[in-house]
């Protein structure tokens, strides 16, 4: 069977691999290809925190991109020491902070055209339903505020503790398990049909 | 839905219990319908909110997506930046010049500009080089998309002697030198662009050892100790980078050099 790139695997299949610390210092030294190592490793969390985060396939890729080069950039700054994925997280986050209008202006640019229906052929059907429920939860999380999908993101698709995710984003353990609650409240009232 | 144990239930979710409040929440879920069915709800909103894994083949594209991103040396990176500027100073000049030599001369043709052969623009050697002088070229062709601009090569963009246009034999052979020059940069400059590193730093080697006078040379030892350093052969790429130091103290790259050079 093909190596999953699932997070829950990933210990076993970087044991006896340098530690993500390691990595960044040799990042830090110009070199490229423990980058690639930390993207494998760590690629499926920065990505389902964009997803989640941003609301949109392409800009959640874009915010990866970004999120990594950014990390190549400041490989210096990582604190060696543990996983990097608090690290990469933070780096998502900052990015998501600062690039919030641009998302809001595209999305709107874009929505603005608007799609002509079309009538699905029978086999895309249930393809289309489960494409239709992905894209209502997407649209209900990226309706919450930032903040509270950067928590959502970082504790429940990210897997980090409410210390990590503080850190991350500079603010009391104690606002993060708010929000979090808060995030969660949210959902449920507006998912409420859905999640019966 | 008042039971107080409800706080358990959504801090078990954020992963805050230990193993004894776990084990007591459990029990309390077996007796408690109210707090059995927001377990309920709150499971099937972490499954609503998971994101499916990428495929390999998405992993892959975007993993080669990122490293050539962030293979992008930082000389090439400003000089891409240079491009638009550059291409309208120099182009509008040559267009126009161009058209009025075609119009005097029935000479054949010898495009100094290369057909497009990536997608993205990109000029070599230094941009503020290229003599805006009439020179030799009967004509110059230009066409939609990127553009390479040579830098100066004596023989075929600059008068050598008063003698009538064209000098066709000669300048045939000097831009066949020309074109070999540029060939061997380009594609060392492709090997370092695509991340083939180690094959990048050699072809940079062997340009400067085959066209030791040609005005890229400068270019072409520092993008060595860059590659070098990016292959992760650090001592070489150190050495490559006292090289270039030692050759060109006041050269543009020097900052960088000797930064790789610590």
């Amino acid at each position: 069977m093909t190596a999953r790139l699932s997070v829950a695997t990933l210990p076993e299949e970087i044991r006896d691999e340098p530690s993500d610390g390691e990595l960044f210092a040799r990042v830090a030294r110009g070199e490229i290809g423990p980058l690639g190592t930390l993207f494998d490793r760590h690629h499926a969390a920065v990505r389902a925190f964009a997803r989640r985060v941003t609301g949109d396939a392409a800009d959640a890729d874009d915010l990866v991109q970004e999120t990594f080069l950014t990390a190549q950039r400041a490989a210096a700054s990582f604190e060696p020491g543990g996983t990097a994925r608090p690290f990469l997280l933070g780096v998502a986050a900052q990015l998501a902070r600062r690039r919030r209008r641009t998302f809001a202006r595209l999305r709107a640019f874009l929505t603005s055209f608007g799609e002509a229906p079309r009538a699905p052929l029978p086999d895309q059907e249930a393809a289309l339903a489960a494409a239709e429920e992905a894209a209502h939860v997407n649209a209900v999380v990226a309706s919450l505020p930032l903040e509270h999908r950067l928590v959502l993101g970082m504790v429940e698709l990210g897997g980090l503790t409410g210390v990590e995710a503080a850190k991350a984003l500079d603010v009391p353990v104690g606002t993060v398990w708010r929000r979090l609650h808060e995030a969660r409240g949210m959902l449920r009232k507006k998912l409420e049909r859905r999640l019966r | 839905m008042t039971c107080p144990e409800l706080v358990l239930l959504e801090a078990s979710f954020d992963r805050r219990l230990g193993a004894s409040d776990e084990a007591t929440l459990a029990r309390h879920l077996a007796t408690c319908a109210a707090c059995s069915a927001r377990h309920r709800e709150l499971a099937a909103l972490s499954t609503a909110l998971r994101v499916p894994d990428p495929t390999p083949l998405e992993h892959k594209r975007a993993r080669l997506a990122l490293l050539r991103a962030a293979a992008v040396v930082p000389s090439a990176d400003r000089r891409r930046r240079w491009v638009p500027a550059v291409a309208l100073v120099f182009a509008a000049p040559l267009a126009v010049w161009a058209g009025t030599s075609a119009w005097r001369s029935a000479a054949p043709r010898a495009p100094i500009v290369a057909p497009p052969s990536s997608s993205q623009p990109s000029v070599s050697g230094s941009p503020s080089a290229v003599p805006a002088v009439p020179s030799p070229t009967p004509s110059v062709e230009a066409s939609d998309g990127p553009a390479r601009i040579e830098p100066p090569r004596a023989a075929s963009l600059r008068p050598t002697d008063a003698s009538p246009r064209p000098r066709a034999p000669a300048a045939a052979v000097a831009s066949r030198e020309g074109d070999g020059a540029s060939r061997a940069f380009r594609e060392a400059i492709d090997a370092v662009s695509q991340g083939d590193f180690a094959d990048g730093a050699k072809k940079m080697d062997a340009f400067r050892a085959a066209h030791p006078t040609d005005a890229r040379v400068e270019e072409a030892a520092f993008l060595q100790a860059v590659a070098l350093q990016r292959a992760g052969r650090l001592d070489e790429a150190k050495a490559a980078a006292r090289r270039y130091l030692a050759s060109y103290p006041a050269g543009a790259h020097r900052a960088q050099a000797a930064r790789i050079a610590d």
